[in-house]
């Protein structure tokens, strides 16, 4: 799924410009994308996320400018580590709820985000903002309803790789064979 | 003199015979008792719930054992386990006593050491205490220890270069019951290796370590990563054909 922001309508040019955001999943992990149009290597990038898709709870403004959503967890990025890890969070802004480090980059004008769906409490739709810096007076693009897809399983059976475990079934087979056939043997010779 | 004969015979062979059942019915009872039908597991890569509690890691066969009774029960490594999905590793240690955190963070209790590009010559070989490793680690997760930032504990993920120079690089939620920690670590931060040599090891200054350091050239394990569906690493090319 994806969402096309208008081009200039950042407040601060182009390096907090998104123009476009992408949204996917495979069951287990939900990956964003945010296209900027300048460079946003030097700028952070918060994406906030309603899990309930319940304005009613949840964060629903950053410094007074309305999400129009109820953000229950928080993509912020930790600007004091070299590397910029991504955390995950969840609100209040104040006294922040650090849930763990996930993964996540940017490289000239592309921002990527990966999140466990375990770790937002694998949620059937999302309402999503994105944001280009940790104001209010930045560009925010959204929010987007995300319909979470669920991948049907394949099915069949995983079997172990385990000679021995694939082996064993039939030994027992070869040993109930043999233990039959003594007693068959045995009768017969009485 | 010939029904004497025969009946010896006879006797004889009954007796194989029984012999032969008892065996035989015990042979089948052991197997059957042993028996592991292969069963539907959960998947072997998956998302782990960073809780301390090991149930889902049902499915996921461990990637390194140690014995038990080879150093103080709370730093006995025992088993390790890794497993990754599309946005983190996931490790779980398993102790024969009880897991200990530092209250300052160093020294660490506990560590796992991670050769990333498979490469001993760009890496770090030898730990502080002066054992030789057969990897060059580029990075270690370290920990546990208490945070007062976050109100939880935290191992830390160190990167390693040569000539010697580390810095941090994040911190990681660490969680622990009983005899088990579970951490994680994001392969954005890693730089999605496709497959890392590891090395587990407990108490600094580092005694304990699975597999065991026996002089070998083989003193490690090594962990294929699936590979994520899409790379959280800035390059957006992955996106091309992914369902949107």
């Amino acid at each position: 799924m994806q969402l096309t922001d208008p081009e200039g309508d950042a407040p601060n040019g182009d390096d907090e410009d998104i123009i476009n955001c992408r949204v996917t999943n495979n069951g287990e992990t939900l990956y964003l994308r945010m296209d900027i149009k300048g460079d946003g290597t030097e700028t952070q990038f918060p994406v906030m996320l309603d899990t309930d898709t319940n304005v009613a709870t949840g964060l629903t403004d950053l410094d007074g400018t309305p999400l129009g959503i109820g953000a229950d967890y928080m993509v912020l990025w930790e600007d004091a580590i070299e590397l910029k890890p991504c955390i995950l969070t969840a609100p209040p802004i104040d006294n922040l709820l650090f849930i763990n480090t996930i993964s996540g980059n940017v490289s000239g004008s592309i921002v990527e985000i990966a999140i466990p769906l375990a770790w937002i409490g694998n949620p059937d739709k999302i309402d999503i903002v994105f944001i280009a810096s940790l104001t209010g007076s930045t560009d925010f693009a959204g929010p987007m309803r995300y319909q979470v897809h669920r991948p049907r399983p394949v099915g069949g059976v995983v079997m172990s790789t385990d000679k021995l475990e694939i082996l064993t079934p039939y030994l027992a087979l070869a040993g109930l064979v043999i233990a039959i056939s003594a007693v068959i043997v045995v009768k017969r010779r009485r | 003199m010939k029904d004497e004969f025969e009946r010896r015979v006879h006797g004889g062979f009954k007796i194989a015979s029984k012999h032969l059942l008892t065996v035989s019915l015990l042979t089948a009872l052991m197997v059957l008792t042993t028996a592991n039908i292969p069963e539907a597991i959960s998947k072997p890569n998956t998302t782990i719930m960073i809780d301390g509690n090991p149930s889902d890691w049902v499915g996921i066969p461990r990637i390194a054992v140690d014995p038990s009774g080879d150093e103080d029960s709370d730093y006995d490594l025992t088993e390790c386990y890794v497993t990754n999905d599309g946005s983190n590793l996931y490790f779980m240690i398993k102790v024969s006593g009880t897991i200990q955190y530092s209250p300052q963070g160093d020294p660490f209790q506990y560590a796992v050491l991670l050769d990333t590009d498979q490469n001993k010559l760009t890496g770090v070989t030898e730990i502080p205490e002066g054992e030789t490793l057969d990897i060059g680690f580029d990075y270690v997760i370290a920990g546990p220890f208490p945070h007062a930032l976050v109100s939880a504990y935290l191992c830390n993920i160190i990167r390693l270069q040569v000539p010697y120079s580390e810095y941090f690089v994040g911190g990681s939620i660490a969680s622990f019951s009983g005899g088990i920690l579970e951490f994680s670590c994001p392969l954005s931060v890693l730089d999605y290796p496709t497959a890392i040599d590891m090395v587990f090891m407990s108490r600094q200054p580092w005694t304990e370590f699975a597999p065991d350091q026996t002089g070998s050239t083989h003193d490690y394990v090594t962990y294929n990563v699936a590979p994520p569906l899409i790379k959280a690493d800035g390059d957006g090319s992955d996106w091309i054909g992914s369902p949107l």
